[in-house]
């Protein structure tokens, strides 16, 4: 089992990344505005063929790949210490670990499935 | 012999928000659970429903249509609200945590200076800050 320390560390690492990686995904996303003040026109980015455009490209694939790791990571580690933290018990560490593991393992396979399929489509 | 009664000290749940006198960071601290909580909700949900992309242009225009409304507009605007939060309290969190905007360590006197108060203006930076960009989000989501 890895050290606690190290998975703190690395749980505040991802925490750095999310700020740039997660607030340009939102910027992107929604502030279509803004950008265009700043002479940007990204265009409708939820149109299917911009989508599909994006998921044709192999830097986006990767990028969505680590942003989905680095997200589910983050996102766990916390839910994971709030759960140890409300049910205290060394019984609890085990279900705990092992639910929020799975859960992580699901939506990361999930994910990245369907980035290698879109990125398959898109790239018809 | 004084019989000794067993005190659960564990709060759970409750001890977040009501344990005795909590300052203002306390208050943000559960602020950052739960907007976490609410990311990591919408993290799961959102890779869900863009996973829908593989079926086709068709299902991914119904699905695009179904989360249109206004209701999921104003929902996705507390995505970004949560997101600016918790993004801005914990680059706080992280600068405390390494020890930065706290003092040095001093002999203690009367007035009592604690971190807590050290870092004070740090913490309303990041309010203000975070007021200042989700204001900028509300005029992007709802005027602009």
């Amino acid at each position: 089992m890895m050290r606690e320390s190290l998975l703190w560390a690395s749980f505040m690492k991802a925490a750095l990344l999310l700020v740039i990686m997660l607030g340009f995904h939102m910027v992107m996303m929604n502030m279509h505005a803004l950008l265009g003040f700043f002479g940007l026109h990204l265009g409708d980015v939820l149109e299917y063929s911009s989508v599909m455009e994006r998921a044709a490209s192999p830097l986006w694939t990767l990028y969505y790949v680590i942003f989905l790791a680095v997200a589910l990571y983050h996102g766990l580690y916390g839910f994971r210490s709030i759960l140890l933290e409300t049910f205290p018990g060394s019984n609890a560490i085990t279900i705990i670990n092992s639910f929020v593991l799975i859960v992580g393992s699901i939506a990361f396979i999930y994910g990245t499935y369907i980035l290698i399929q879109s990125y398959m489509l898109g790239g018809v | 012999m004084e019989k000794r009664v067993h005190r659960d000290n564990h709060l759970g749940l409750k001890g977040w928000a009501i344990a005795g006198k909590y300052g203002a960071e306390r208050y943000l601290y559960l602020l950052h659970r739960i907007t976490g909580l609410g990311l990591l909700t919408y993290l799961l949900l959102h890779v869900y429903v863009t996973g829908v992309r593989i079926q086709g242009e068709a299902a991914w225009a119904a699905k695009m249509a179904a989360v249109g409304t206004p209701f999921f507009k104003f929902g996705e605007f507390l995505v970004v609200v949560g997101f600016i939060f918790h993004a801005l309290n914990g680059i706080r969190l992280l600068i405390v945590e390494f020890g930065y905007c706290i003092g040095k360590p001093e002999r203690q006197e009367y007035p009592y200076v604690t971190s807590v108060t050290k870092q004070r203006p740090l913490t309303i930076a990041v309010l203000v800050l975070a007021g200042l960009l989700i204001a900028l989000s509300g005029l992007e989501f709802f005027i602009l």
